[in-house]
């Protein structure tokens, strides 16, 4: 069963990716883009909603799975739902 | 799948794209637009937004790019053929050979071969496997054989094979002379020596005899083998103008490139010496075409008068090499006299004496006596 498991994720991500990078934040499989200005950008996660905070923000890539975002980032806040 | 580079004229498009549900691979933000990178199928979902297409992108893009610079690209691949068949086709084939035999004998075989003009050159392996195949075709005639791969044409250095035959003896002959002359020595290792250094001998005397006698009776007959030097005598008459002209180098060279195509010789620079002496070197050919490197020096022309004892040295000098010449260059020059010297018209006439010791002597086959 831990095969097979491990097959469909494989396959079929379901596991949401959040990376950092230095002026950029890359956020994999997320569910829905909930709020956007040059500040503040809130996206939902599959049980969560994240809210990015800095200046200049600017999403530079968006895809149904992926999102990449550019600008300062000074702050993540995690809201569970 | 075809990626399409668009430009919007809304400042921040996002909304819109995400409500569209439009996938976007790239987005530059401008002041007072923004360009974005998208997959070409969503291009009907922004049918609404005002757009202008800047480019395409992926396979699509590709073969734009293709289609733009179908000249360049054509020229060159064509570019890359014509390099590639310059550097693998062989267009002569050069057999260096004294013998016009050997070399059609070799040109035959390499024909047969495949190793051709205007043909594909061969690998280093077939080209060792054809010059084995031809040696051992042809083993009494064939010594060494190279086949040179250079650049354009093949040079094929071959070596006879020289079989010595092995002497045909003959039963009965004798040594004679082919001069007059005085004997100087006599080397004999068969037959009877006739004559003593000293005697004197006229052209066509028998100097060793191959029949061996004893107290005036024929005991034995064999073929006489000897070497016989004699003292012979030469007049040798020159004539030399006392006027003549001598090369002066001027030390001012220069290098053209010259070009045959049949029997014209044509030269791609012009040559502005007034005299000069040409060496050329040729660097490339096909067929009736050739080229050449010419490497050119000018000279003066400047005329000079011998002395009278300058122009007898130089008729000695002469009178020697033309002896020499005549009689090879075994002999040796034993004493030499001025006999004459006439000076007439500015020429200057020269009759010389030598004295030469050579060999005189020559084996012929002698026939056996008749019986009576």
């Amino acid at each position: 069963m831990n095969i097979r498991n491990n097959i469909i994720n494989y396959l079929y991500d379901k596991d949401y990716i959040i990376t950092m990078y230095e002026n950029s934040l890359y956020i994999f499989n997320y569910k829905r883009l909930f709020d956007f200005n040059d500040t503040k950008i809130t996206v939902t996660l599959n049980d969560r909603g994240i809210s990015i905070h800095g200046k200049n923000l600017s999403i530079v890539k968006m895809t149904k799975d992926e999102l990449l975002i550019n600008g300062t980032i000074s702050k993540i806040e995690v809201n569970d739902e | 799948m075809n990626r399409v580079k668009i430009k919007l004229s809304i400042i921040n498009p996002i909304k819109e794209l995400y409500k569209l549900q439009v996938n976007v691979y790239n987005i530059e933000y401008h002041k007072d637009f923004t360009v974005i990178t998208i997959d070409e199928d969503d291009l009907e979902k922004i049918e609404k937004l005002n757009f202008e297409i800047l480019s395409f992108r992926g396979l699509k893009f590709i073969l734009k790019k293709l289609k733009n610079n179908i000249h360049f690209l054509i020229s060159i691949a064509l570019s890359i053929l014509i390099m590639y068949l310059l550097s693998n086709v062989c267009f002569s084939v050069n057999v260096i050979h004294s013998k016009k035999e050997i070399r059609t004998l070799i040109e035959d075989e390499l024909y047969d071969h495949g190793i051709k003009p205007f043909s594909f050159k061969k690998r280093f392996k077939e080209i060792g496997i054809i010059k084995e195949t031809i040696k051992n075709e042809y083993p009494n005639d064939i010594e060494w054989l190279e086949i040179i791969d250079d650049g354009m044409k093949y040079t094929v250095r071959v070596e006879e094979r020289i079989i010595t035959k092995e002497k045909k003896s003959s039963d009965f002959c004798n040594v004679i002379s082919t001069k007059d002359a005085t004997i100087l020595g006599i080397t004999s290792s068969h037959g009877q020596t006739l004559l003593t250094p000293g005697s004197i001998v006229k052209k066509g005397d028998t100097l060793i005899s191959g029949e061996i006698k004893f107290n005036e009776e024929a005991k034995a007959r064999t073929c006489a083998e000897g070497v016989v030097y004699g003292n012979t005598w030469y007049k040798i008459s020159v004539s030399i103008p006392l006027n003549y002209t001598k090369k002066e180098y001027t030390n001012k060279k220069k290098n053209n490139l010259a070009f045959e195509l049949g029997t014209k010789y044509n030269r791609i620079f012009k040559v502005h010496f007034d005299e000069y002496d040409v060496d050329k070197v040729k660097i490339f050919g096909i067929g009736n075409f050739a080229l050449y490197k010419e490497s050119i020096k000018e000279y003066k022309s400047i005329k000079s008068k011998y002395s009278k004892e300058e122009a007898l040295e130089e008729a000695k000098k002469r009178a020697r090499e033309n002896l020499l010449t005549n009689i090879g260059d075994k002999a040796t020059i034993l004493d030499e006299k001025v006999l004459q010297t006439d000076d007439y018209n500015s020429i200057i006439s020269v009759e010389i004496f030598y004295s030469v010791k050579e060999i005189i002597s020559k084996v012929v086959e002698a026939e056996l006596p008749t019986l009576e």
